[in-house]
């Protein structure tokens, strides 16, 4: 039993309060992201890009939420079933009271855990799995990606999840 | 003029709304079965006109419990016991899968699903936000 990056579809849901999946706002393939099982990719220069402009606007309450649909079955250890996911998703704040914008990275510590590792269970291939939500706080919006002042780094994205697998 | 002219079927057509009946496949034991707009073309056919659905109802023959989760959220789902139908409308999704929540595998054709988008308003079509993008 060890760990491995899985390999599939990547997908981020803008949904509302009510969990009502508003638009899909990206849909890349792992192999868009680079990485190997441990080693998410860092180096932002060879990572892609998410254009500011392609985003909708993210409301108060509303979710990021992260989902995922792996090339092949995935069958999860049947003791210490365990997700590493590696997250570096960039966005703009808009504090709605103040008025202020900020630049933000977000990272697999802000979001929320929906579908929680499972011992021995089978994550199947073609089937979309809800990873990860985050939920906006109050007097907030927010839009995918960050301003462009240096192509080559800012706006960098990625989505690595690496599971323990039987 | 004549109540239902044929010159406006396509209009009195959109009026109605639309409705789909699947049946389905056998499920593993904790299992789920996804139907969305990249794989089912009844959704692919919803969607085209209606942009949404409104409508859900399980027909649960079968002995195993299921659960339908409108647009995969777990949050949202419908529990239909064996031999149990559940109903929800008003509501609203563009997807959704059925988990099989027994202990055996279901029986192919016992567990039916009928959805779709009921009486649109008549000044509504299209309805939720369809678009034509083609």
């Amino acid at each position: 039993m060890a760990n491995a990056k899985l390999n599939g579809m990547w997908r981020l849901i803008h949904m509302d309060a009510n969990d009502i999946p508003l638009s899909v706002i990206l849909e890349k393939h792992s192999s868009e992201f680079l990485g190997t099982t441990g080693t998410p990719e860092t180096d932002a220069q060879k990572l892609p890009k998410f254009k500011r402009y392609e985003s909708p606007i993210l409301n108060e309450d509303e979710k990021l939420v992260i989902a995922f649909k792996p090339d092949s079955d995935a069958v999860q250890a049947s003791s210490s079933p365990a997700f590493v996911r590696s997250y570096r998703i960039p966005v703009t704040y808009n504090n709605l009271r103040s008025g202020h914008t900020f630049e933000k990275t977000l990272i697999d510590g802000d979001f929320s855990v929906i579908e929680t590792p499972t011992a021995s269970k089978t994550l199947v291939a073609g089937q979309w799995v809800y990873l990860s939500e985050y939920t906006l706080p109050a007097q907030s919006q927010m839009v995918l990606g960050h301003g462009l002042q240096d192509v080559r780094v800012d706006s960098a994205i990625r989505m690595q999840l690496d599971v323990n697998l039987a | 003029m004549a109540p239902n002219p044929i010159s406006r079927v396509r209009d009195k057509s959109a009026t109605v709304g639309f409705q789909r009946r699947l049946e389905v496949p056998a499920i593993a034991a904790g299992a789920e079965l996804q139907y969305d707009v990249d794989t089912s073309p009844d959704i692919q056919a919803l969607l085209r006109r209606f942009g949404s659905a409104n409508y859900l109802q399980v027909v649960n023959l079968d002995a195993e419990p299921v659960e339908v989760r409108p647009d995969f959220v777990r949050g949202r789902a419908l529990y239909a016991p064996g031999g149990s139908v559940v109903v929800e409308d008003d509501t609203m999704f563009q997807s959704f899968s059925v988990v099989n929540l027994g202990n055996a595998t279901t029986t192919a054709g016992r567990v039916k699903i009928i959805f779709g988008a009921v009486r649109p308003g008549a000044k509504s079509a299209p309805i939720d936000g369809a678009r034509r993008w083609y």
